[in-house]
């Protein structure tokens, strides 16, 4: 083996330009793959902080049985007693890496600033639970200021915030009073006046002149009722969610309540349809970049056989095995790969400190305002690729050097 | 005891056109420790009937044992197990690695057979000394002269202990000073070790020197003669 080592390294060094070639288109599509690798990262990951942490939904969520489908029309029929809501805290809260089990209520109805009234939507939370849920992102969001003015607290159930649109429609200031109209649990209309104390971004343009946020006190009140109609349960960690759905539903059967428990994931399609969009385009971008390379590959190790023909009937003739020949030039190419992939991992670093050097901002499809835009650094993306492009390498360099092999020993010899 | 031993062997390419027959019905023996010369125009013969010798190549017709073995009854793996471990090639072109300096070069044989790397370059540097290079060890192949490439050549035939050597031209690309040194060399080796040597050749010099000759017309023996 470390006679083949050193005859591929050699005719990789003597013919370096046409190796460099192979090289850099390795190279290339090795940090093309790996940007955009960080890249897709970067997305699910903010996405994932978004639902799970600004927007304070958690890892699982607990619903009434049939919420998700029935409860779509008839929402409040699907409601979470408060006898059932402490009985779910007990059971799940009992568990080590639970960190918050909070209630939540969405309502809707009309908000009005005594003149105009339009549509809302809110979400009635615990404040304090919800700050507890936000503040575990990690990330530039972490960083970033969620509301402009105040936000809402335990001690002032009346405090409303509102996305900067709907402010923008009401035409409200800070201090100002708005009144929330909404038909009750039990059908009569109620209204309620809420204090506007400051206004949020909303991550999604469509909804920016419609979202609301509240206290859960102050949406049980609108809905004159003591009941929820989800209960958001964040872990200490993003691990094994399904194991840890199906234990919070096996303590819920046993205890006789009749509840569905759904995954961050499940109840976010947008992830999902997200993650395929995004590993379409990855597919789609590797296999050119797969096409480029073999093609490269089959190129250097057709040119390299070529040349070296009268070599092969040589080492055929001192004998060495067809099998041999093969394993001869597929080291050759090994090591083209896993150069490629080096020089292709130093690119890929350039790019990455260039771009966080930058800090460059960008507004993605949906989103009214600019984030950040960054290239996660995956260790695991990074040194997958180059084992599989090393592969990958070796594998395209197989067809050529068993069609060398298969030289008659004479006819190779003979070669000029 | 015969080292090779052709049976009315014949040897037929198949061009486009129509069959080519380049040896029919050969039948000779080399006996161990022979030093002998097929010799005869371009075109007779020579280098096929060497290439069978050297089961490179397989005959069409008739039996041709080597070494001992059956050529008709090898596979590819077996023929290339035997080469490395009984025969010695040496070529007209010397046929050496480019990238290789003189002392890997013969080591290749032995690497092919497994052998150790110590043990390979400790073989290799002793036969480079054998034949005169034992200070150009590390020299690559365009380094060195036509005749020290010969000589590496030379030794990296014989650096596996072969029972037969089989030379291709191998004097056809040197001066005669160079020539004159290399087949001594190679009679040296023959009279010290017994080693068989067969050559293809048409060079007066060579001939000259062998104890006996084949002479092969048209694909087939026209004269065999000792002495």
């Amino acid at each position: 083996m470390r006679a083949w080592i050193v005859i591929a390294l050699r005719n990789i060094w003597k013919n370096r330009r046409r190796s460099a070639y192979t090289i850099l288109a390795i190279a290339f599509g090795y940090a093309g793959v790996n940007m955009f690798g960080g890249f897709k990262d970067y997305l699910y990951s903010t996405i994932k902080n978004a639902f799970i942490h600004v927007n304070a939904m958690g890892h699982l969520n607990i619903h009434k049985r049939g919420f998700t489908s029935e409860g779509r029309r008839e929402p409040t029929e699907f409601l979470i007693s408060a006898e059932e809501l402490r009985q779910i805290k007990a059971l799940v809260g009992a568990r080590d890496d639970v960190v918050v089990v909070t209630p939540q209520l969405q309502i809707q109805g009309l908000v009005s600033n005594g003149q105009f009234s339009t549509v809302f939507v809110a979400l009635g939370r615990v404040p304090s639970e919800v700050e507890e849920i936000q503040r575990r992102v990690g990330g530039w969001i972490a960083k970033r200021q969620y509301y402009t003015g105040e936000g809402l607290s335990d001690d002032h159930p009346e405090n409303v915030a509102l996305s900067a649109g709907l402010a923008d429609v009401l035409g409200v200031k800070a201090g100002d009073d708005v009144i929330a109209t909404a038909p009750t649990v039990a059908g009569q209309i109620n209204a309620l006046d809420g204090h506007y104390v400051g206004y949020f971004d909303s991550t999604l343009d469509v909804l920016d002149d419609k979202l609301m946020e509240v206290s859960l006190q102050f949406s049980q009140l609108l809905y004159d009722t003591d009941s929820v109609d989800r209960i958001v349960v964040l872990f200490n960690d993003d691990g094994d969610l399904e194991a840890k759905r199906d234990w919070v539903q096996q303590q819920l059967d046993a205890a006789g309540l009749d509840m569905e428990v759904w995954t961050w994931v499940e109840r976010a399609p947008f992830f999902a349809a997200t993650e395929r969009m995004n590993n379409v385009i990855f597919l789609f971008m590797f296999l050119v970049v797969l096409v480029i390379m073999v093609m490269s590959v089959v190129n250097t190790i057709g040119m390299s056989i070529l040349e070296r023909t009268r070599e092969i009937g040589t080492m055929r003739a001192l004998g060495l095995k067809r099998r041999g020949i093969i394993e001869l030039f597929a080291i050759e190419s090994f090591i083209l790969g896993l150069l490629g992939s080096a020089v292709g991992f130093l690119l890929f670093l350039v790019a990455w400190s260039v771009v966080k050097g930058f800090d460059p901002h960008w507004i993605p499809p949906t989103y009214s305002k600019p984030i950040p835009l960054e290239v996660h650094f995956v260790t695991s993306n990074l040194l997958w690729s180059i084992v599989f492009l090393s592969v990958l390498s070796l594998v395209a360099a197989i067809a050529p050097a068993r069609k060398a092999a298969n030289l008659e020993v004479v006819d190779a010899l003979g070669h000029i | 005891m015969n080292l090779v031993e052709l049976r009315s062997v014949g040897k037929t390419y198949n061009s486009r056109m129509e069959p080519v027959r380049a040896l029919h019905d050969i039948t000779m023996d080399v006996a161990d420790g022979e030093f002998v010369a097929i010799w005869g125009p371009s075109g007779s013969g020579k280098s096929t009937l060497c290439n069978l010798i050297g089961l490179l190549d397989v005959p069409s017709d008739g039996r041709l044992s080597c070494v001992g073995r059956m050529a008709a009854e090898l596979s590819d793996d077996q023929r290339s197990e035997l080469r490395n471990e009984r025969i010695g090639f040496v070529f007209q072109q010397f046929n050496l690695i480019p990238v290789l300096s003189a002392v890997e070069n013969v080591m290749l044989p032995l690497q092919i057979r497994g052998v150790p790397y110590a043990q390979c370059r400790e073989r290799a540097a002793a036969h480079l000394d054998r034949v005169g290079l034992g200070s150009h060890l590390d020299r690559r192949p365009d380094q060195l002269s036509g005749g020290q490439k010969q000589r590496v050549a030379v030794a990296r035939a014989l650096v596996g202990d072969p029972q037969l050597v089989l030379a291709d031209e191998p004097t056809a690309n040197l001066d005669t000073h160079t020539a004159y040194a290399i087949i001594d060399l190679m009679r040296a080796l023959n009279q010290e070790q017994q080693t068989t040597f067969v050559f293809c050749t048409h060079d007066q010099r060579l001939l000259d020197s062998v104890e006996r000759r084949i002479q092969l017309v048209d694909g087939t023996i026209a004269e065999d003669t000792r002495g």
